[in-house]
């Protein structure tokens, strides 16, 4: 018979799809393909405030798992749900908890220090053996936290994307997608082209809170197009006719624009404070990473303006230099480290 | 928040998250989950009013919500966190069984006397057969057998991993070899363009080679020329040296006549002042014409100066020699409470000048008016005048030493006694009277050098000025040779002979003769 495999996954309370549902999907997929009984335990993972946080911690850990021979935690608090053959792919904790701290709270009530210390310690008992048989990042961003915040070690794995049809197509535009965020730093892109007389556009997709202040931002320039919210064919298409591909955001996980653009052989400007993306880019090879200011950033742009055989060259490297990152990869090793690589019915595909 | 969660303790933790939130939330029974249609068990939740329950239900709980529940239902509350923490922990270190947990619960005297649970004897009674030898045996033999059965099923799981593994080399292997490929076609592409720069730099570095060499040639021939320029800088110089040696000795040829010339002037007005003399003597009652007295005396004044200039030494040479008196002048200043010291004949007043930088008062005489002049301009105190005229206006009495150098040789034997005797008078007791004159001991001197000074009259030896000084009341009276030759003196001789011609002819040229006036 089939290992029952039991993805849990944090649903936004809304219902709204974000980067974290397309994860679950993607992993979920690449599990069944390998011969997993592999399922979806959606469970509302409410943010909003510290009493919401508590309830959604208390449901994970109150989840009856007992009819599956495996769990697979991701984003937080997934990893509190209680079973003896479980491994966590951490997506993220919260980081308001840890790395954002600061940012979210620069002047903290006493209170938040306190909730600080009990979500870290519940995350901390968590993900320790044999709670948690194993731990793997996403990205050495998320390891490195999970080190410095918890002391764990954890093993990185980049995973794909799960948006599919990604190809190269003409370079025009520069291509910026994603949440409207502060995090996500857009400023930097519509600042840097103050700086280019070029006639090229700026195409900026996604919705979020930040939009108001980068339209604002953005002013009269009519280079600069919000599109606004796009399907996933609306998205491949965009990533297809790109010049290039800008992502500046601040400590990013993993960043999967970047293996997106990568994959629609698009070279990438980030920045050297990205987080992962800093990583994945090779400066000058398959892409840029500058400083976080527009004055560097700018110049590169028009680098790429100047000579689009040398974007095409970045991107074809990008691409190639992200090939051994695959659903089927990620799957046998969550399927190996659940102790499963031994059942008959596990199906290894390598691409 | 008062109370610090126990550390890493995952129940413990979320008991208390449970806690917080029943009490925000006013329920005593827990929370139902909302799960988006999750598959979620809720066993968690015993119904209130249900006080009967059966054994076996309880016992498949979790941990976590078995405790829960059995103290819903036997106590109508939940448990404290540390009675939580305190009874999982008895029963994860297998000190009671879950059963017998239930029958302590239901005796505890707090307990709700309707709880009950269905079978919880049974279940006691057959956790103890469980235990019991036999049916641990009967379990270990049953498990053994079981495994025996599992064999080829194990066997057959791990060839499946055998045979993963081989796939994931060979797709590794494929990986490898991909971007061993990719590596070498880089590496290719950098020695390519790293032979390309190599190349340019090596062309831009012979281009700069050619430019220093043409630059070393240029350099080379500016080289040849400035030698050339040398030489005839040289050549020049040459020619300019023999002009000017040729000049020079012309100079010395034409300053030689002049010299001569005005010697012959003088001669002649020698001869004109004897014509006067004389034709004064034939007109005596014509006192019209006036000779001034002395002044044929003075005619040699400026021969005797550059005479001395040319044989009797340098300025700096003399002073040296004569810093030998020096001890004796103190001793005399001293002896004599301080008084001053009178040099007759000072003539260029090198003695004077030493006294003067030594801190004694002196005064000089001499009768060559182009010396006393000389003295002065350096502010040397010199008069014009004859020493013994002088010595004899002078008070008894009245000086500590009188010098003179190179003067007696000069004097007839009559003036010289009177010298002698005048300064004798001069002299306080205990000064001191100090001559210097050539030393005809030494036979070139003698014969020779002393009669370079045509004005010289007899050679003294110093026997003669020793025993005419002590004749004339002088007392302790000493001679001291001085100023051998040089080059010769110190040489030694085995024989006798060759060491007194030594003595000689290169032996002491002058001497000094000291007397003192008794105290």
């Amino acid at each position: 018979m089939k290992p029952r495999i039991a993805i849990l996954a944090a649903v936004p309370p809304n219902g709204e799809k974000g980067g974290a549902e397309r994860f679950f999907i993607g992993l979920r997929d690449a599990l069944v393909n390998a011969g997993m009984a592999a399922e979806l335990v959606e469970v509302c993972g409410d943010e909003r405030d510290y009493n919401h946080i508590q309830e959604t911690y208390l449901r994970f850990y109150d989840l009856d798992l007992r009819a599956f021979d495996g769990v697979i935690s991701s984003k937080a608090p997934s990893y509190v749900a209680r079973h003896p053959n479980h491994v966590c792919y951490l997506l993220h904790t919260m980081r308001v908890f840890y790395d954002m701290f600061d940012d979210v709270f620069p002047r903290p009530w006493p209170e938040l220090h306190e909730q600080r210390r009990i979500v870290q310690a519940l995350d901390t008992a968590a993900l320790q053996v044999p709670k948690t048989k194993r731990v793997f990042a996403i990205g050495e961003e998320v390891a490195a936290r999970l080190r410095n915040f918890n002391g764990i070690d954890a093993e990185v794995m980049h995973h794909p994307t799960s948006l599919t049809g990604l190809h190269e197509g003409a370079f025009k535009y520069l291509f910026l997608p994603g949440r409207l965020h502060p995090w996500k730093r857009i400023d930097l892109a519509i600042e840097a082209m103050k700086f280019i007389s070029a006639p090229v556009d700026l195409v900026i997709s996604g919705t979020g809170e930040d939009e108001d202040r980068l339209r604002r931002l953005a002013g009269g320039d009519t280079r600069i197009r919000f599109v606004g919210h796009v399907d996933d064919e609306e998205l491949v298409s965009l990533y297809a006719d790109a010049l290039a591909v800008l992502f500046t955001p601040r400590n990013e996980d993993l960043g999967l624009v970047t293996l997106e653009a990568f994959l629609s052989g698009k070279p990438v400007i980030t920045c050297v404070d990205s987080g992962e993306p800093s990583r994945v880019v090779r400066d000058e090879e398959s892409g840029y990473v500058c400083a976080p200011d527009p004055r560097q950033i700018a110049p590169r742009i028009e680098q790429l303006l100047q000579s689009p055989v040398h974007a095409e060259a970045m991107g074809r490297r990008g691409m190639a230099s992200i090939a051994a990152i695959t659903w089927q990869r990620v799957a046998a090793s969550l399927i190996d480290a659940l102790g499963f690589a031994t059942c008959p019915e596990f199906k290894a595909v390598w691409s | 928040m008062n109370t610090a969660p126990p550390k890493l303790d995952l129940d413990a933790l979320m008991e208390r998250i449970r806690g917080e939130v029943a009490a925000r939330k006013n329920v005593t029974g827990g929370i139902a989950t909302a799960a988006n249609g999750a598959p979620t068990a809720e066993p968690a939740n015993p119904n209130p009013q249900q006080h009967k329950y059966r054994t076996r239900e309880l016992l498949s709980l979790p941990d976590a919500e078995f405790l829960r529940t059995a103290y819903a239902i036997v106590f109508g509350h939940q448990p404290t966190v540390d009675a939580f923490v305190k009874q999982r922990d008895r029963l994860l270190t297998g000190q009671i069984t879950r059963a017998r947990m239930l029958r302590e619960f239901l005796t505890d005297k707090d307990a709700r006397p309707e709880a009950q649970f269905d079978g919880l004897s049974w279940q006691i009674t057959q956790d103890r057969i469980d235990n019991s030898f036999p049916a641990r045996a009967v379990r270990i033999v049953a498990k053994e057998l079981h495994n025996i059965y599992l064999l080829p099923r194990r066997f057959r799981q791990l060839f499946a991993r055998v045979e993963t593994l081989e796939q994931k080399t060979v797709e590794l292997a494929s990986v490898v070899e991909a971007r061993t490929r990719q590596l070498t076609g880089n590496f290719e592409r950098s020695i390519r363009e790293t032979k390309t720069q190599i190349g340019a730099r090596a062309d831009a570095m012979d281009r700069e080679r050619y430019a220093l060499s043409a630059r070393i040639d240029s350099i080379v021939s500016r080289a040849d020329v400035m030698d050339q320029a040398r030489y005839a800088l040289s050549a020049r110089t040459d020619a300019i040296e023999g002009q000017n040696e040729k000049r020079l000795r012309e100079l010395r040829t034409i300053l030689t006549e002049h010299w001569r010339t005005i010697v012959d002037q003088k001669l002649r007005m020698e001869a004109i002042l004897n014509d006067a003399q004389s034709a004064l003597d034939l007109r005596k009652e014509t006192p019209a014409i006036s000779i001034p007295v002395g002044e044929s005396d003075r005619l040699l004044d400026a021969f005797y100066v550059s005479f001395e200039d040319r044989y009797r030494g340098e300025r700096i040479k003399i002073k040296n020699q004569q810093r030998v008196y020096l001890q004796y002048i103190a001793t005399s200043v001293a002896a004599t409470g301080g008084g001053s010291v009178i040099d007759i004949g000072c003539g260029r007043g090198e003695w004077l000048e030493l006294l003067a930088e030594s801190g004694f008062e002196a005064r000089g005489f001499d009768l060559n008016r182009i010396a006393v002049e000389e003295c002065r301009e350096r502010g040397l105190d010199a008069k014009l005048g004859d020493a013994v005229q002088a010595l004899a206006g002078t008070a008894e009495n009245h000086i500590s030493a009188i010098t003179s150098f190179h003067v007696i040789e000069h004097l007839p034997f009559e003036a010289m006694v009177s010298l002698i005797d005048n300064s004798f008078r001069a002299l306080r007791p205990g000064g001191a009277l100090l001559f210097e004159t050539p030393n005809p001991a030494n036979l070139l001197v003698a014969a020779e050098r002393f009669y370079f000074d045509p004005t010289h009259r007899n050679p003294l030896p110093s026997e003669l000025t020793s025993h005419l000084l002590a004749a004339r009341g002088f007392e302790r009276v000493e001679v001291l040779p001085l100023h051998p030759v040089d080059w010769a003196n110190g040489r030694e001789y085995d024989d006798p002979m060759l060491s007194f011609l030594q003595d000689k002819l290169f032996g002491p040229q002058d001497y000094g003769v000291i007397g003192w006036k008794p105290a």
